[in-house]
């Protein structure tokens, strides 16, 4: 593949792009449908970053239970296999079953297991914000260290929360 | 995955001053997907911003992700991603079949088709805390796609739907015609680069690089 190297026009490509919006797919024709609609303005939590905040979170779940995914599954009555997608970001729509039973033995309210699953929408703009920084600061490690300790505790806190007590 | 040296720009006192970056084409999924995350948080605040500011937010500030690794898997898509100081700066990905060109003297012709492409948010004016970092992004990935096309024997055709907010940047950054929204696709604008413009938009075949 060949690339201009010519900084000259690089230099005034750049300040005629002057950073403006250049996105196409995705969120933009979301924006146009928006505009279409007139429909009310909200933000919602990207779904790679929900996935993985769920996947993040039922991991560290676990751990801090110091269950392994064998004893969490026989707990919660949940395929081992399924688990492990989880835990892996890979299962992009959970059973419900599954996610009440998680959040059982988890003790997490379970709409807002729900929510972070994707199985059900959520408008909450704390819980929103709390999702995304948690995805970002969380990283699969062998133990919960004491910031991930804090991080987890954070978050659970505000999972709590923002829940409306079921 | 094929990683090409090439430069974006970084925002100095007096304007613009090249910085290194990596094109990369055919960027594997999970690497896209921590750029994503990385971009999550950034996003979401300047999307706050821009509402406390009265402007207009999207209602699903996401991009559909599950469709886009759909469609990573297929034959006829390619991605794109524009790396600098070790970060993702850009994505892109494109479809190279199933789109042809709409105006003469091309038209009929096939062309690759741009079905998604962003730039980090940090890199956006109004997304960004404070300046901008780098420009050129978009530049850099429509390039891309112009050399894509070219390697299709396209012809360095490439066509997309933008939003009015994007117009400018294809107008007049990428001298791309218009003909208008396309009632099949969410009314958004039809635009596209035929060979004579990709020609020009590439400042000549003089300057080619790798």
């Amino acid at each position: 593949m060949q690339l201009n190297k010519d900084r000259s026009w690089l230099l005034k490509k750049a300040e005629q792009e002057d950073n403006d919006i250049v996105s196409v797919g995705g969120f933009v024709n979301r924006v146009a449908a928006t505009e279409q609609n007139g429909s009310e303005e909200s933000v919602e939590i990207p779904e790679s970053a929900r996935r993985h905040a769920f996947a993040r979170f039922v991991e560290l779940s676990r751990r801090r239970q110091r269950l392994t995914v064998e004893q969490l599954s026989e707990k919660a009555d949940v395929d081992v296999a399924e688990l492990i997608a989880i835990e892996e970001a890979d299962t992009v729509s959970p059973e419900p079953r599954t996610i009440y039973q998680l959040a059982t033995v988890l003790n997490v309210p379970q709409q807002k297991l729900m929510e972070l699953s994707g199985l059900s929408r959520t408008r909450d703009r704390r819980f929103q914000d709390a999702t995304v920084r948690f995805a970002a600061r969380s990283e699969p490690v062998a133990d919960l260290s004491a910031d991930e300790e804090e991080l987890f505790q954070e978050y659970v806190k505000v999972l709590v929360d923002t829940s409306n007590g079921d | 995955m094929k990683c090409i040296s090439t430069e974006l720009t970084r925002r100095t006192d007096d304007g613009w001053e090249p910085v290194a970056a990596t094109l990369i084409i055919d960027v594997p999924v999970d690497v896209i997907e921590a750029a994503e995350i990385a971009w999550a948080v950034q996003r979401l605040e300047g999307a706050r911003r821009l509402q406390a500011a009265g402007s207009a937010v999207p209602e699903h500030w996401h991009w559909d992700w599950k469709n886009k690794t759909h469609k990573l898997q297929l034959l006829n898509y390619r991605s794109a991603g524009i790396e600098c100081e070790g970060e993702m700066q850009g994505l892109m990905l494109v479809s190279l079949a199933g789109h042809s060109t709409r105006t003469p003297p091309d038209k009929g012709k096939p062309l690759v088709y741009i079905d998604y492409v962003e730039s980090a948010p940090w890199n956006v004016k109004g997304l960004a805390n404070g300046p901008p970092r780098y420009g050129a992004v978009g530049t850099r990935l429509v390039e891309a796609a112009v050399q894509l096309s070219h390697e299709e024997e396209f012809s360095g055709r490439v066509g997309l739907h933008a939003l009015p907010q994007a117009s400018r940047f294809y107008e007049q950054t990428c001298g791309m015609l218009s003909d208008g929204p396309d009632s099949h696709y969410h009314n958004l604008c039809w635009y596209e680069l035929t060979s004579q413009a990709s020609q020009e938009f590439l400042g000549g075949q003089d300057n080619a690089t790798q």
